[in-house]
């Protein structure tokens, strides 16, 4: 879910930068004087551990394919801050080094994918509180996919209408596209986080328990 | 703490070697879901300006190189910027 160069409205692209840049130096202010040092080298590893799993596309329907965001994975494991710094600097690094996603486009970018996605992984967990944990992950996670796809849909209609059509989709092909292929990329998403959080439950089950308390074990 | 780390670091490298066959079988040269909308709505991608000096490969070795140098590019990027934001928290509680 990558938006490259040369598909939105310049003033689009500005609006993505102004919303996320915000956002994000809040996250990383917030996590700077929260985070125990002594959990840095974790937070990291789930880092590398997100960017290996976004580059394993697996096949959905019709010929397309999709990919593990891993926004609720991280809110799961580490909170909200802790997610949006680790998305951030995971499409930093896909869109400086590997050019995955435009680089006018990464405020679109990193408000879709480090701060919607989180957010909303963030809010369903509490929304769920008290459920099962495999309950509230699997639909935070799919919830988290599906709204930060209905997001771009609305910044590519918005760069059509803007535009006059010179930019983006019209939201009458946008909006089924991405939020149909997307309801079925949020199933694969909820399938491989919840079963990272069962496997994480029981070889590092101090972790999971870390995070324990509204969820029945999990979420903060 | 740092074996743990090397071991959860080599792990993640295993699995994403051992993955990685299943990506070149099923999803392969096949478009993601935004890219099919955007073909979709005969719309084509346009040139930043701006060429990234590596990319995920084309062949299972060369993805298995570069997703490897990405996983560590990431692992420290991410470790550096987290201590540097902790250092400068604690120059300014000083």
């Amino acid at each position: 879910m990558h938006i490259p160069d040369g598909i939105m409205d310049p003033v689009v692209l500005i609006v993505g930068f102004g919303l996320a840049v915000p956002a994000l130096v809040l996250a990383f202010r917030r996590l700077g004087q929260e985070a125990d040092e002594e959990r840095i080298p974790f937070m990291a590893v789930l880092a590398a551990g997100i960017f290996a799993a976004q580059m394993l596309n697996f096949p959905i329907v019709f010929g397309t394919t999709g990919h593990l965001i891993g926004a609720a994975l991280a809110v799961i494991l580490l909170g909200l801050s802790a997610s949006m710094a680790i998305l951030t600097v995971v499409i930093l690094i896909q869109g400086f080094f590997f050019g995955d996603g435009g680089l006018t486009a990464l405020g679109l970018n990193l408000l879709n994918m480090a701060v919607i996605a989180p957010l909303v992984a963030w809010g369903a967990q509490k929304a769920f509180r008290g459920r099962a944990a495999e309950v509230a992950i699997f639909t935070a996670s799919w919830l988290s996919v599906f709204l930060a796809a209905g997001a771009a849909a609305t910044e590519l209609s918005a760069s059509f209408l803007l535009s006059s059509g010179n930019y983006g989709i019209t939201p009458l092909f946008t909006f089924p596209a991405m939020l149909g292929y997307h309801a079925v990329i949020g199933l694969g998403e909820g399938v491989i986080t919840v079963s990272i959080w069962t496997f994480i439950s029981r070889v590092a089950p101090e972790i999971t328990k870390a995070r324990a308390g509204t969820t029945k074990g999990a979420v903060q | 703490m740092k074996r743990r780390v090397a071991v959860s670091l080599a792990a993640i490298i295993i699995l994403f070697a051992a993955l990685l066959p299943l990506y070149y079988v099923f999803s392969y040269g096949k478009n993601d879901a935004l890219q099919q909308a955007i073909q979709g709505g005969n719309r084509t991608e346009g040139g930043g300006g701006y060429n990234a000096p590596l990319s995920y490969g084309n062949n299972y070795l060369e993805s298995l190189v570069f997703g490897v140098v990405g996983i560590l590019v990431v692992f420290a990027a991410f470790y550096i910027i987290l201590l540097l934001i902790k250092r400068r928290k604690w120059k300014s509680d000083e």
